[in-house]
Protein backbone atom coordinates (compact mmCIF):
# COMPACT_ATOMS: atom_id res chain seq x y z
CA UNK A 1 0.00 0.00 0.00
CA UNK A 2 1.47 3.39 -0.95
CA UNK A 3 2.26 6.06 0.92
CA UNK A 4 -1.39 7.62 -0.09
CA UNK A 5 -3.05 6.37 2.54
CA UNK A 6 -0.35 6.85 5.29
CA UNK A 7 2.77 6.23 5.80
CA UNK A 8 1.84 4.13 9.43
CA UNK A 9 2.53 0.22 10.24
CA UNK A 10 -0.02 -1.56 11.44
CA UNK A 11 -0.82 -3.25 13.50
CA UNK A 12 1.96 -0.98 15.50
CA UNK A 13 4.24 -3.34 17.58
CA UNK A 14 6.63 -0.23 19.09
CA UNK A 15 6.49 0.67 22.42
CA UNK A 16 8.25 3.22 24.57
CA UNK A 17 10.27 2.15 27.62
CA UNK A 18 12.12 4.87 29.85
CA UNK A 19 12.39 7.07 26.23
CA UNK A 20 13.27 4.50 24.44
CA UNK A 21 11.54 3.12 21.55
CA UNK A 22 11.35 -0.83 20.63
CA UNK A 23 10.23 -1.80 17.47
CA UNK A 24 8.29 -4.60 19.36
CA UNK A 25 7.92 -5.39 23.18
CA UNK A 26 9.01 -8.47 23.57
CA UNK A 27 12.97 -8.50 24.54
CA UNK A 28 15.04 -11.80 25.87
CA UNK A 29 15.56 -12.09 29.60
CA UNK A 30 18.80 -12.01 30.91
CA UNK A 31 20.64 -15.19 31.36
CA UNK A 32 19.05 -16.85 29.11
CA UNK A 33 20.33 -15.13 25.49
CA UNK A 34 23.42 -15.45 26.18
CA UNK A 35 25.61 -12.87 24.69
CA UNK A 36 23.43 -12.75 22.31
CA UNK A 37 25.86 -13.89 19.62
CA UNK A 38 25.25 -17.65 20.89
CA UNK A 39 21.79 -16.69 19.39
CA UNK A 40 22.36 -15.62 16.09
CA UNK A 41 22.48 -18.18 14.15
CA UNK A 42 19.28 -19.84 14.86
CA UNK A 43 17.01 -16.41 15.37
CA UNK A 44 16.82 -12.95 13.53
CA UNK A 45 18.10 -10.76 16.29
CA UNK A 46 16.25 -7.73 14.11
CA UNK A 47 13.19 -9.29 14.84
CA UNK A 48 13.14 -8.74 18.56
CA UNK A 49 12.54 -5.56 20.69
CA UNK A 50 15.61 -5.98 22.67
CA UNK A 51 18.34 -8.23 23.70
CA UNK A 52 18.90 -8.11 27.38
CA UNK A 53 22.61 -9.44 27.61
CA UNK A 54 23.30 -11.91 30.76
CA UNK A 55 24.43 -10.15 34.03
CA UNK A 56 27.96 -8.45 33.41
CA UNK A 57 29.93 -7.25 36.90
CA UNK A 58 33.23 -5.94 37.19
CA UNK A 59 35.37 -8.68 37.36
CA UNK A 60 34.98 -12.07 35.22
CA UNK A 61 33.16 -14.55 37.46
CA UNK A 62 33.24 -18.54 37.18
CA UNK A 63 29.92 -19.32 38.67
CA UNK A 64 28.61 -22.04 40.93
CA UNK A 65 29.55 -25.79 40.92
CA UNK A 66 27.87 -28.22 38.91
CA UNK A 67 25.17 -29.45 38.63
CA UNK A 68 23.78 -25.90 38.41
CA UNK A 69 20.32 -26.45 36.08
CA UNK A 70 17.43 -28.91 37.22
CA UNK A 71 14.26 -29.38 35.57
CA UNK A 72 11.06 -29.42 37.92
CA UNK A 73 7.54 -29.52 37.01
CA UNK A 74 6.48 -27.02 34.22
CA UNK A 75 10.07 -24.91 35.14
CA UNK A 76 13.58 -24.81 35.83
CA UNK A 77 15.73 -24.48 38.73
CA UNK A 78 19.21 -22.99 38.17
CA UNK A 79 21.96 -21.55 40.42
CA UNK A 80 24.41 -20.86 37.67
CA UNK A 81 25.62 -18.15 39.96
CA UNK A 82 26.34 -15.50 37.27
CA UNK A 83 29.12 -16.49 35.37
CA UNK A 84 29.98 -14.42 33.01
CA UNK A 85 33.26 -12.72 31.12
CA UNK A 86 33.39 -9.59 32.90
CA UNK A 87 32.84 -5.74 32.09
CA UNK A 88 36.16 -5.63 30.02
CA UNK A 89 35.67 -8.47 27.35
CA UNK A 90 32.23 -7.89 27.25
CA UNK A 91 32.40 -4.43 25.95
CA UNK A 92 35.43 -5.30 23.32
CA UNK A 93 34.26 -8.79 22.32
CA UNK A 94 30.52 -8.71 22.89
CA UNK A 95 29.41 -5.94 22.41
CA UNK A 96 30.67 -5.04 18.86
CA UNK A 97 28.61 -7.84 17.39
CA UNK A 98 25.25 -7.03 18.95
CA UNK A 99 25.62 -3.10 17.80
CA UNK A 100 25.65 -4.04 14.24
CA UNK A 101 21.90 -5.37 14.60
CA UNK A 102 18.78 -3.28 14.49
CA UNK A 103 17.68 -4.83 17.65
CA UNK A 104 18.17 -2.94 21.06
CA UNK A 105 20.72 -4.09 23.24
CA UNK A 106 20.13 -4.01 27.49
CA UNK A 107 22.83 -4.56 29.18
CA UNK A 108 22.11 -6.64 32.86
CA UNK A 109 24.58 -5.64 35.30
CA UNK A 110 24.83 -6.42 39.34
CA UNK A 111 27.58 -5.78 41.84
CA UNK A 112 28.51 -6.84 45.16
CA UNK A 113 28.71 -3.29 46.84
CA UNK A 114 27.64 0.02 45.81
CA UNK A 115 30.97 0.97 44.71
CA UNK A 116 31.40 -1.98 42.45
CA UNK A 117 28.17 -0.99 40.69
CA UNK A 118 28.76 2.34 40.54
CA UNK A 119 32.19 1.72 38.38
CA UNK A 120 30.25 -0.97 36.44
CA UNK A 121 27.70 1.87 35.56
CA UNK A 122 30.21 4.04 34.37
CA UNK A 123 32.05 1.32 32.22
CA UNK A 124 28.86 0.62 30.31
CA UNK A 125 27.20 4.53 30.55
CA UNK A 126 30.54 5.13 28.29
CA UNK A 127 30.60 2.20 25.98
CA UNK A 128 28.90 2.57 22.54
CA UNK A 129 25.62 0.60 21.44
CA UNK A 130 24.10 0.35 24.60
CA UNK A 131 20.49 1.63 24.77
CA UNK A 132 19.68 1.25 28.93
CA UNK A 133 20.55 -0.95 31.52
CA UNK A 134 18.86 -2.95 33.53
CA UNK A 135 20.23 -3.55 37.55
CA UNK A 136 19.72 -6.85 39.16
CA UNK A 137 19.53 -6.27 42.49
CA UNK A 138 18.26 -9.28 44.01
CA UNK A 139 19.92 -12.49 41.82
CA UNK A 140 19.28 -15.36 44.67
CA UNK A 141 22.09 -17.42 43.66
CA UNK A 142 24.74 -15.33 44.93
CA UNK A 143 26.38 -17.54 47.65
CA UNK A 144 28.95 -14.52 48.77
CA UNK A 145 26.99 -13.33 51.86
CA UNK A 146 26.25 -9.91 50.10
CA UNK A 147 23.01 -7.84 51.49
CA UNK A 148 20.40 -8.51 48.71
CA UNK A 149 19.20 -4.95 47.95
CA UNK A 150 16.37 -5.72 46.53
CA UNK A 151 14.49 -7.67 49.31
CA UNK A 152 14.73 -3.97 51.51
CA UNK A 153 13.34 -0.92 50.76
CA UNK A 154 16.01 1.24 51.92
CA UNK A 155 18.90 -0.69 49.84
CA UNK A 156 16.84 -0.54 47.16
CA UNK A 157 16.57 3.26 47.20
CA UNK A 158 20.48 3.73 47.64
CA UNK A 159 21.59 1.59 45.63
CA UNK A 160 19.67 2.77 42.93
CA UNK A 161 19.83 6.87 43.34
CA UNK A 162 23.36 6.66 44.02
CA UNK A 163 23.80 4.44 40.56
CA UNK A 164 21.35 6.77 38.56
CA UNK A 165 22.32 10.03 39.51
CA UNK A 166 25.92 9.55 37.30
CA UNK A 167 24.00 7.72 35.00
CA UNK A 168 23.36 8.93 31.35
CA UNK A 169 21.60 5.77 30.44
CA UNK A 170 18.37 4.91 30.99
CA UNK A 171 17.99 2.84 33.99
CA UNK A 172 15.84 -0.66 34.35
CA UNK A 173 16.00 -2.24 37.84
CA UNK A 174 14.85 -5.80 37.99
CA UNK A 175 13.03 -6.78 41.04
CA UNK A 176 12.94 -9.45 43.30
CA UNK A 177 9.79 -11.75 43.59
CA UNK A 178 11.22 -13.10 47.02
CA UNK A 179 9.87 -9.86 49.29
CA UNK A 180 7.36 -9.71 51.80
CA UNK A 181 5.85 -7.02 50.05
CA UNK A 182 6.82 -6.34 46.36
CA UNK A 183 5.31 -2.64 45.79
CA UNK A 184 7.51 -1.46 48.70
CA UNK A 185 10.64 -2.10 46.48
CA UNK A 186 8.74 -0.78 43.47
CA UNK A 187 8.10 2.06 45.01
CA UNK A 188 12.08 2.60 46.63
CA UNK A 189 13.27 1.85 43.31
CA UNK A 190 10.91 4.70 41.77
CA UNK A 191 11.99 7.26 44.59
CA UNK A 192 15.40 6.09 43.73
CA UNK A 193 15.19 7.55 39.98
CA UNK A 194 14.46 4.20 38.04
CA UNK A 195 13.75 4.66 34.43
CA UNK A 196 11.90 1.40 34.60
CA UNK A 197 10.84 -1.81 36.80
CA UNK A 198 11.26 -5.12 35.03
CA UNK A 199 9.56 -8.07 37.21
CA UNK A 200 10.14 -10.82 38.30
CA UNK A 201 13.47 -12.07 38.46
CA UNK A 202 13.57 -15.91 39.72
CA UNK A 203 12.20 -17.51 42.55
CA UNK A 204 13.99 -19.18 45.22
CA UNK A 205 13.70 -22.84 45.40
CA UNK A 206 15.13 -26.33 45.96
CA UNK A 207 14.57 -29.99 44.51
CA UNK A 208 15.78 -32.90 46.46
CA UNK A 209 17.01 -36.70 44.71
CA UNK A 210 15.82 -39.02 47.52
CA UNK A 211 17.82 -41.76 46.00
CA UNK A 212 20.81 -39.97 47.34
CA UNK A 213 19.32 -37.55 49.65
CA UNK A 214 21.16 -34.68 48.39
CA UNK A 215 20.35 -30.96 46.91
CA UNK A 216 19.66 -31.91 43.27
CA UNK A 217 21.78 -28.64 42.56
CA UNK A 218 24.90 -28.09 44.11
CA UNK A 219 24.49 -25.24 45.71
CA UNK A 220 21.41 -26.30 47.26
CA UNK A 221 19.28 -23.46 46.51
CA UNK A 222 17.95 -22.07 43.34
CA UNK A 223 16.26 -20.09 40.95
CA UNK A 224 12.83 -21.02 39.52
CA UNK A 225 11.47 -20.13 36.24
CA UNK A 226 9.21 -21.30 33.42
CA UNK A 227 5.40 -21.32 33.41
CA UNK A 228 5.23 -22.36 36.77
CA UNK A 229 5.92 -19.17 38.12
CA UNK A 230 3.88 -17.61 35.94
CA UNK A 231 0.72 -16.92 38.18
CA UNK A 232 2.86 -15.03 40.49
CA UNK A 233 4.55 -13.18 38.20
CA UNK A 234 1.53 -11.68 36.81
CA UNK A 235 -0.24 -10.92 40.56
CA UNK A 236 3.53 -8.89 40.57
CA UNK A 237 3.15 -7.22 37.61
CA UNK A 238 -0.76 -6.13 38.26
CA UNK A 239 0.35 -4.92 42.13
CA UNK A 240 3.93 -3.18 40.48
CA UNK A 241 1.78 -1.21 37.51
CA UNK A 242 -0.93 0.18 40.36
CA UNK A 243 1.48 0.93 42.85
CA UNK A 244 4.01 3.21 40.71
CA UNK A 245 4.19 5.60 37.24
CA UNK A 246 6.58 4.01 35.90
CA UNK A 247 7.23 1.51 32.74
CA UNK A 248 6.71 -2.10 33.89
CA UNK A 249 8.39 -4.79 31.75
CA UNK A 250 6.66 -7.82 32.46
CA UNK A 251 8.63 -11.79 32.71
CA UNK A 252 8.04 -15.01 34.41
CA UNK A 253 6.76 -17.71 32.03
CA UNK A 254 6.33 -16.61 29.24
CA UNK A 255 5.87 -19.09 26.66
CA UNK A 256 3.40 -18.04 23.70
CA UNK A 257 1.65 -14.44 22.68
CA UNK A 258 -0.89 -14.91 24.84
CA UNK A 259 0.77 -15.37 27.95
CA UNK A 260 2.83 -12.38 27.01
CA UNK A 261 -0.60 -10.56 26.45
CA UNK A 262 -1.71 -11.42 29.72
CA UNK A 263 1.30 -9.02 31.14
CA UNK A 264 0.38 -6.31 29.24
CA UNK A 265 -3.71 -6.40 30.31
CA UNK A 266 -2.22 -6.40 33.66
CA UNK A 267 0.17 -3.58 33.11
CA UNK A 268 3.75 -4.51 30.99
CA UNK A 269 4.26 -1.98 28.55
CA UNK A 270 6.61 -4.65 27.30
CA UNK A 271 7.62 -8.22 28.23
CA UNK A 272 10.91 -10.54 28.52
CA UNK A 273 10.62 -13.90 27.43
CA UNK A 274 13.48 -16.49 29.39
CA UNK A 275 13.00 -20.08 30.10
CA UNK A 276 10.85 -20.41 26.38
CA UNK A 277 14.20 -19.76 25.05
CA UNK A 278 16.09 -22.99 26.01
CA UNK A 279 13.04 -24.82 24.11
CA UNK A 280 12.65 -22.91 21.12
CA UNK A 281 15.50 -19.81 20.08
CA UNK A 282 12.74 -18.60 17.81
CA UNK A 283 10.12 -18.53 21.13
CA UNK A 284 10.82 -14.95 20.86
CA UNK A 285 9.58 -14.18 17.07
CA UNK A 286 6.80 -16.38 16.90
CA UNK A 287 5.58 -14.42 20.02
CA UNK A 288 6.15 -11.38 18.04
CA UNK A 289 4.20 -12.88 15.01
CA UNK A 290 0.99 -14.34 17.37
CA UNK A 291 0.90 -10.45 18.91
CA UNK A 292 0.53 -9.23 15.33
CA UNK A 293 -2.04 -11.56 14.31
CA UNK A 294 -3.87 -11.28 17.60
CA UNK A 295 -4.51 -7.90 16.92
CA UNK A 296 -5.35 -8.29 13.09
CA UNK A 297 -7.94 -10.51 14.31
CA UNK A 298 -9.67 -8.34 16.97
CA UNK A 299 -8.98 -4.83 14.77
CA UNK A 300 -6.51 -3.45 17.12
CA UNK A 301 -4.24 -0.93 15.79
CA UNK A 302 -1.57 -0.53 18.67
CA UNK A 303 -0.04 -2.93 21.11
CA UNK A 304 0.59 -0.01 23.54
CA UNK A 305 -3.38 0.09 23.80
CA UNK A 306 -3.77 -3.22 25.35
CA UNK A 307 -1.49 -2.34 28.41
CA UNK A 308 -3.80 -2.38 31.62
CA UNK A 309 -6.86 -2.76 29.99
CA UNK A 310 -7.59 -5.18 32.51
CA UNK A 311 -11.32 -4.99 33.36
CA UNK A 312 -12.01 -4.12 37.52
CA UNK A 313 -15.47 -5.70 37.45
CA UNK A 314 -17.43 -8.21 36.62
CA UNK A 315 -20.76 -7.49 35.32
CA UNK B 1 -28.23 1.36 33.47
CA UNK B 2 -28.13 0.39 30.32
CA UNK B 3 -29.21 1.66 26.92
CA UNK B 4 -30.89 -0.50 24.23
CA UNK B 5 -33.85 -0.28 21.57
CA UNK B 6 -36.75 0.07 22.77
CA UNK B 7 -40.36 0.55 22.04
CA UNK B 8 -42.80 4.01 22.78
CA UNK B 9 -41.26 5.55 26.09
CA UNK B 10 -37.79 4.25 25.89
CA UNK B 11 -34.70 5.94 25.28
CA UNK B 12 -35.81 9.16 25.03
CA UNK B 13 -34.58 11.12 27.30
CA UNK B 14 -30.32 12.09 26.92
CA UNK B 15 -28.27 10.40 29.18
CA UNK B 16 -24.54 11.95 30.05
CA UNK B 17 -21.88 10.68 28.49
CA UNK B 18 -17.90 11.60 28.67
CA UNK B 19 -15.22 11.80 25.32
CA UNK B 20 -12.93 9.87 25.92
CA UNK B 21 -10.98 9.73 22.77
CA UNK B 22 -10.94 12.06 19.56
CA UNK B 23 -8.74 10.80 16.46
CA UNK B 24 -8.70 13.25 13.47
CA UNK B 25 -9.26 10.98 10.22
CA UNK B 26 -9.51 13.59 7.72
CA UNK B 27 -9.84 18.01 7.66
CA UNK B 28 -13.24 17.54 8.52
CA UNK B 29 -13.84 14.17 10.02
CA UNK B 30 -13.04 12.91 13.44
CA UNK B 31 -13.64 9.87 15.53
CA UNK B 32 -14.57 10.42 18.66
CA UNK B 33 -14.78 7.54 21.77
CA UNK B 34 -17.70 7.71 24.28
CA UNK B 35 -18.16 6.66 27.59
CA UNK B 36 -21.76 6.84 28.84
CA UNK B 37 -21.75 7.90 32.72
CA UNK B 38 -22.13 5.42 35.85
CA UNK B 39 -20.51 2.66 33.91
CA UNK B 40 -23.71 3.13 31.37
CA UNK B 41 -23.62 0.35 28.31
CA UNK B 42 -25.01 1.05 24.91
CA UNK B 43 -26.24 -1.85 23.60
CA UNK B 44 -26.70 -2.03 19.75
CA UNK B 45 -26.64 -3.47 16.58
CA UNK B 46 -24.26 -2.71 13.60
CA UNK B 47 -25.55 0.26 11.74
CA UNK B 48 -27.45 1.93 14.55
CA UNK B 49 -27.34 5.05 15.28
CA UNK B 50 -27.76 7.66 18.73
CA UNK B 51 -28.95 11.31 18.88
CA UNK B 52 -25.78 12.84 19.87
CA UNK B 53 -26.99 16.48 21.96
CA UNK B 54 -24.58 19.04 22.94
CA UNK B 55 -26.20 21.48 25.91
CA UNK B 56 -27.02 25.05 24.03
CA UNK B 57 -26.62 23.60 20.72
CA UNK B 58 -28.96 20.98 19.89
CA UNK B 59 -28.86 17.39 18.40
CA UNK B 60 -27.76 15.60 15.63
CA UNK B 61 -28.20 11.29 14.43
CA UNK B 62 -24.90 9.66 14.01
CA UNK B 63 -24.04 6.26 12.99
CA UNK B 64 -22.25 4.09 15.42
CA UNK B 65 -18.79 3.11 13.74
CA UNK B 66 -17.82 0.97 16.31
CA UNK B 67 -18.39 -2.37 16.50
CA UNK B 68 -20.74 -4.18 19.57
CA UNK B 69 -18.46 -6.33 20.10
CA UNK B 70 -15.22 -4.76 20.59
CA UNK B 71 -15.98 -3.06 23.81
CA UNK B 72 -18.73 -2.94 25.87
CA UNK B 73 -17.63 0.10 27.87
CA UNK B 74 -17.17 2.67 25.15
CA UNK B 75 -18.74 3.13 21.34
CA UNK B 76 -17.10 5.36 18.88
CA UNK B 77 -18.75 8.31 15.96
CA UNK B 78 -17.45 9.16 13.22
CA UNK B 79 -18.44 12.87 12.80
CA UNK B 80 -17.92 15.00 9.96
CA UNK B 81 -18.43 19.17 10.28
CA UNK B 82 -21.27 19.71 7.97
CA UNK B 83 -23.19 22.31 9.96
CA UNK B 84 -23.56 23.75 13.28
CA UNK B 85 -23.58 21.00 15.84
CA UNK B 86 -21.02 19.10 14.36
CA UNK B 87 -18.33 22.42 14.47
CA UNK B 88 -19.45 22.22 17.64
CA UNK B 89 -18.27 18.88 18.35
CA UNK B 90 -15.30 19.24 16.77
CA UNK B 91 -14.23 21.90 18.87
CA UNK B 92 -14.88 19.50 22.10
CA UNK B 93 -11.96 17.95 24.40
CA UNK B 94 -11.30 14.71 25.86
CA UNK B 95 -12.99 14.72 29.47
CA UNK B 96 -16.03 16.93 27.69
CA UNK B 97 -19.68 16.03 28.75
CA UNK B 98 -21.97 15.63 26.04
CA UNK B 99 -25.86 13.97 25.97
CA UNK B 100 -26.66 10.98 24.01
CA UNK B 101 -30.00 8.74 23.68
CA UNK B 102 -30.59 5.88 21.59
CA UNK B 103 -29.31 3.72 19.79
CA UNK B 104 -32.31 3.99 16.74
CA UNK B 105 -32.97 2.50 14.18
CA UNK B 106 -33.75 -1.51 13.00
CA UNK B 107 -29.84 -2.31 12.39
CA UNK B 108 -27.92 -4.70 10.54
CA UNK B 109 -29.89 -8.14 9.95
CA UNK B 110 -26.65 -10.07 11.07
CA UNK B 111 -28.61 -13.49 11.51
CA UNK B 112 -29.37 -13.16 8.38
CA UNK B 113 -25.97 -12.89 6.80
CA UNK B 114 -24.76 -15.73 8.69
CA UNK B 115 -23.42 -19.11 6.54
CA UNK B 116 -23.01 -16.76 3.64
CA UNK B 117 -20.75 -14.76 1.80
CA UNK B 118 -20.70 -10.89 2.67
CA UNK B 119 -19.99 -8.00 -0.11
CA UNK B 120 -19.99 -4.63 1.74
CA UNK B 121 -19.94 -1.57 -0.38
CA UNK B 122 -18.47 1.52 1.47
CA UNK B 123 -18.54 5.08 -0.51
CA UNK B 124 -16.92 8.17 1.30
CA UNK B 125 -19.09 8.69 4.79
CA UNK B 126 -20.43 5.14 4.03
CA UNK B 127 -17.81 3.89 5.88
CA UNK B 128 -18.82 5.60 9.12
CA UNK B 129 -21.92 2.73 9.77
CA UNK B 130 -20.28 0.08 7.83
CA UNK B 131 -17.07 -0.25 9.75
CA UNK B 132 -19.28 -1.31 12.43
CA UNK B 133 -20.48 -4.25 10.55
CA UNK B 134 -16.84 -4.68 8.84
CA UNK B 135 -15.21 -5.19 12.46
CA UNK B 136 -18.52 -7.33 13.83
CA UNK B 137 -17.82 -9.79 10.63
CA UNK B 138 -14.17 -9.75 11.90
CA UNK B 139 -14.52 -10.75 15.61
CA UNK B 140 -17.00 -13.58 14.66
CA UNK B 141 -15.28 -14.60 11.35
CA UNK B 142 -15.89 -18.12 11.32
CA UNK B 143 -19.66 -17.32 10.61
CA UNK B 144 -19.12 -15.97 7.66
CA UNK B 145 -18.36 -16.92 4.00
CA UNK B 146 -15.93 -15.31 1.92
CA UNK B 147 -15.71 -11.27 3.12
CA UNK B 148 -15.48 -8.79 0.30
CA UNK B 149 -14.95 -5.24 1.24
CA UNK B 150 -15.14 -2.44 -1.30
CA UNK B 151 -14.32 1.40 -0.81
CA UNK B 152 -14.34 4.47 -2.42
CA UNK B 153 -13.47 7.82 -1.78
CA UNK B 154 -13.50 10.76 -3.67
CA UNK B 155 -9.38 11.63 -3.11
CA UNK B 156 -6.43 9.73 -1.17
CA UNK B 157 -7.03 12.18 1.78
CA UNK B 158 -10.54 12.01 2.05
CA UNK B 159 -10.16 8.08 2.77
CA UNK B 160 -11.57 7.09 6.54
CA UNK B 161 -10.37 4.76 8.82
CA UNK B 162 -7.11 4.73 7.14
CA UNK B 163 -5.13 2.58 9.98
CA UNK B 164 -8.20 0.54 9.95
CA UNK B 165 -8.13 -0.75 6.18
CA UNK B 166 -4.63 -1.54 6.42
CA UNK B 167 -5.08 -3.40 9.41
CA UNK B 168 -7.97 -5.09 6.97
CA UNK B 169 -5.62 -5.45 4.09
CA UNK B 170 -3.03 -7.47 6.66
CA UNK B 171 -6.04 -9.71 7.51
CA UNK B 172 -5.72 -12.45 5.08
CA UNK B 173 -9.02 -13.47 6.35
CA UNK B 174 -11.04 -11.00 4.23
CA UNK B 175 -10.07 -9.07 0.49
CA UNK B 176 -10.53 -5.05 0.76
CA UNK B 177 -10.63 -3.33 -2.65
CA UNK B 178 -9.88 0.77 -2.25
CA UNK B 179 -10.59 3.13 -5.16
CA UNK B 180 -10.20 6.90 -5.53
CA UNK B 181 -12.33 8.97 -7.87
CA UNK B 182 -9.13 11.47 -8.49
CA UNK B 183 -5.43 10.25 -7.49
CA UNK B 184 -2.96 12.20 -6.31
CA UNK B 185 0.51 10.90 -6.24
CA UNK B 186 1.87 8.77 -4.42
CA UNK B 187 -0.99 6.77 -5.30
CA UNK B 188 -1.03 2.87 -6.18
CA UNK B 189 -4.50 1.71 -5.67
CA UNK B 190 -7.32 1.74 -8.13
CA UNK B 191 -8.69 4.48 -10.07
CA UNK B 192 -12.04 5.53 -11.09
CA UNK B 193 -15.98 4.88 -9.49
CA UNK B 194 -16.50 2.01 -6.88
CA UNK B 195 -18.34 0.05 -9.62
CA UNK B 196 -14.99 -0.50 -11.00
CA UNK B 197 -14.24 -2.77 -8.08
CA UNK B 198 -16.89 -5.55 -8.97
CA UNK B 199 -14.84 -7.29 -11.52
CA UNK B 200 -12.79 -8.52 -7.54
CA UNK B 201 -15.77 -9.93 -6.45
CA UNK B 202 -16.42 -13.38 -6.82
CA UNK B 203 -18.82 -15.13 -4.54
CA UNK B 204 -21.44 -17.83 -3.89
CA UNK B 205 -24.17 -15.60 -5.46
CA UNK B 206 -27.44 -17.47 -4.95
CA UNK B 207 -26.03 -17.57 -1.06
CA UNK B 208 -24.19 -14.13 -0.84
CA UNK B 209 -25.89 -10.55 0.34
CA UNK B 210 -24.18 -7.33 0.15
CA UNK B 211 -24.27 -4.31 2.97
CA UNK B 212 -24.26 -0.62 0.66
CA UNK B 213 -23.62 2.81 2.19
CA UNK B 214 -22.90 5.81 -0.08
CA UNK B 215 -23.91 8.87 -1.17
CA UNK B 216 -27.61 8.92 -2.66
CA UNK B 217 -26.04 8.36 -6.17
CA UNK B 218 -24.15 5.59 -5.24
CA UNK B 219 -27.05 3.19 -4.84
CA UNK B 220 -28.11 2.90 -8.15
CA UNK B 221 -25.22 2.35 -10.10
CA UNK B 222 -23.88 -0.34 -7.40
CA UNK B 223 -27.41 -2.17 -6.66
CA UNK B 224 -26.95 -2.96 -10.78
CA UNK B 225 -23.89 -4.58 -10.34
CA UNK B 226 -24.64 -6.37 -7.83
CA UNK B 227 -27.93 -7.94 -9.32
CA UNK B 228 -25.30 -8.53 -11.98
CA UNK B 229 -23.59 -10.49 -10.39
CA UNK B 230 -26.81 -12.77 -9.51
CA UNK B 231 -27.54 -11.64 -5.93
CA UNK B 232 -31.44 -11.80 -4.88
CA UNK B 233 -33.19 -8.53 -4.17
CA UNK B 234 -33.41 -9.59 -0.66
CA UNK B 235 -30.44 -10.01 0.04
CA UNK B 236 -29.13 -6.59 -1.10
CA UNK B 237 -29.10 -4.31 2.08
CA UNK B 238 -29.47 -0.23 1.76
CA UNK B 239 -28.48 1.46 5.00
CA UNK B 240 -30.97 5.05 3.73
CA UNK B 241 -29.70 7.83 5.22
CA UNK B 242 -32.41 10.87 5.70
CA UNK B 243 -32.63 13.62 8.15
CA UNK B 244 -33.79 12.02 11.35
CA UNK B 245 -34.71 14.58 14.24
CA UNK B 246 -36.76 12.49 16.81
CA UNK B 247 -35.60 8.78 16.36
CA UNK B 248 -38.52 7.57 17.82
CA UNK B 249 -40.71 7.44 14.60
CA UNK B 250 -43.20 10.88 15.37
CA UNK B 251 -41.92 13.80 13.47
CA UNK B 252 -42.29 12.51 10.10
CA UNK B 253 -38.76 14.00 9.05
CA UNK B 254 -37.57 10.68 7.62
CA UNK B 255 -40.52 9.58 6.52
CA UNK B 256 -40.57 8.24 3.03
CA UNK B 257 -44.06 6.97 1.71
CA UNK B 258 -45.36 4.99 4.90
CA UNK B 259 -42.25 4.07 6.67
CA UNK B 260 -40.03 5.88 9.17
CA UNK B 261 -36.22 5.71 8.55
CA UNK B 262 -35.30 5.82 11.70
CA UNK B 263 -37.32 3.09 13.09
CA UNK B 264 -38.17 1.26 10.35
CA UNK B 265 -34.82 1.57 8.55
CA UNK B 266 -32.15 2.69 8.33
CA UNK B 267 -31.91 -0.50 6.43
CA UNK B 268 -33.89 -1.88 4.06
CA UNK B 269 -33.47 -4.70 1.43
CA UNK B 270 -33.56 -3.31 -1.97
CA UNK B 271 -36.73 -5.54 -2.32
CA UNK B 272 -38.27 -3.19 -0.17
CA UNK B 273 -36.31 -0.06 -0.80
CA UNK B 274 -37.04 -0.29 -4.58
CA UNK B 275 -40.96 -0.26 -3.65
CA UNK B 276 -40.77 3.07 -2.19
CA UNK B 277 -40.99 6.08 -5.04
CA UNK B 278 -38.15 8.66 -3.91
CA UNK B 279 -36.14 5.75 -1.75
CA UNK B 280 -33.52 5.76 -4.25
Amino acid sequence: MGQAIGDVTVPDLSVDIAGIKLVNPVMTASGTFGYGEEFAPYVDLNGLGAVVVKGISLQPKPGNPTPRIVETAAGMLNSIGLQNIGVERFVEEKLPFLSGFGTRVIVNFFGDSIDEYRELAAVLDGADGISALEMNISCPNKEEGWLEFGTRPELTYRVVNEIKKRLRLPLIVKLSPNVTDITTIARAAEDGGADALSLINTLSGMAVDIETRRARLANVIGGLSGPAIKPVALKMVWQVFNAVKLPVIGIGGIMTYEDALEFMMVGASAVQVGTANFIDPEVSIKIVEGMKEYLVNKCILRIRDLVGVLESEYD
Amino acid sequence: MSLSAGGYGQNMLPVAATITGIDRLTDKDCVFSIRLSKGGILRFRASQFVILSLFGIGEAPISISSSPLDSEKSFELCIRVVGNLTRAVHRLSVGDKVGIRGPYGNGFPMERIEGRDVVIVAGGLGLAPLRSLIRHVIHERDRYGRVIVLIGAKRPQDILFKEDILLWEANPSIEVHLTVDVAVPPWDKHVGVITKLFRYVDVDSLNAVAAVVGPPIMYRFVVSEILNKGLFEGNIYLSLERRMRCGIGKCGHCQINGIYLCQDGPVLSYMEARKLKEAL
